[in-house]
């Protein structure tokens, strides 16, 4: 069970994030959690199209041993962020704090990581080189262990 | 499939306007939104806005940063903003996900929302409001 996504515009995105909550479901995720995946998905993908360069989303079912749940990939061939403690708190990118005013330009408030991370029971960032990506884990039943 | 080309209406009710938010929004869409509803507020002279969420499906950080920065922009014109139909998945998420729609008032109902702007509910006991309108007949 694997739906793979290429990310080159916006109405991209809004696919991969339908077929994440339609995966979540299949696997067995309630209406909420399923949501919640499908934000993930949203956030790690509007990242692609705001920094990154050639980039898809890959939603599958985990595999064992890896408990029950879906997991979220999120690559691209963008160069690596600069300070990714720094890009996962609310309000920054990875180069500093976000200017309010620049909110619409942007698209968004500097919360994306952050939010991922909070809905997320795993969380991986693997640096380069030549690809970056993200992984993401929703478990069905076990709860969260948080690594950047 | 919804995608995301669809224009949102904008809806005037006496004073206030009213904007159903819905579909699925690319920037531009937004930009075209903001752009939309600052100017029928300038021409109308709209004293609230009220942004019903209802037909959203999910919220992520992005749709959080629209509608807050739409609520700043209408209240730089002195014009009141409130959200309402947010539901409860989605507001748990928003929770969550450690966002908040700051300097947004909200409302749970596009009901309640009215009632905060001083729109009255229409007086109990009416069966058919067409009724009441001198020389109007069915069409049946």
């Amino acid at each position: 069970m694997t739906e793979r996504t290429l990310i080159r515009e916006a109405l991209d995105v809004f696919t991969a994030r339908r077929r994440a909550r339609q995966l979540a479901v299949a696997v067995g995720f309630a209406p909420a959690p399923s949501l919640e995946i499908a934000i993930v998905v949203s956030e790690l993908g509007t990242n692609i199209l705001k920094y990154g360069v050639r980039g898809e989303i890959v939603v599958s079912r985990t595999t064992p041993p890896v408990p029950m749940g879906v997991e979220v990939v999120a690559e691209d061939e963008g160069p690596p962020i600069a300070d990714i403690e720094l890009a996962v708190r609310d309000g920054y990118g990875d180069r500093g704090p976000i200017d309010a005013d620049q909110w619409l330009g942007r698209g968004g408030i500097g919360a994306g990581l952050g939010a991922v991370i909070r809905l997320s029971d795993s969380f991986e960032y693997h640096p380069g080189p030549g690809k970056k990506f993200f992984r993401a884990i929703r478990y069905l039943h076990t709860r969260r262990v948080v690594r950047v | 499939m919804i995608q995301g080309t669809a224009r949102i209406p904008i809806i005037r009710l006496w004073s206030l306007l009213l904007v159903p938010v819905q579909g699925e929004l690319t920037d531009t869409h937004a930009e075209q939104l903001r752009h939309d509803v600052l100017a029928e507020i300038h021409a109308a002279g709209s004293s609230g806005l009220i942004l019903d969420v209802t037909g959203l499906w999910m919220m992520d950080s992005h749709m959080c940063a629209v509608l807050t920065g739409l609520a700043q922009a209408t209240a730089l014109m002195g014009t009141r903003t409130i959200v309402c139909g947010i539901n409860a998945d989605t507001a748990i998420t928003i929770q969550s996900m450690g966002l908040e729609l700051r300097g947004v008032r909200t409302a749970l109902t596009l009901e309640q929302a009215l009632l905060a702007f001083g729109v009255q509910p229409p007086p109990d006991g009416i069966d058919d409001p067409l009724d009441e309108i001198a020389g109007f007949e069915h069409s049946t």
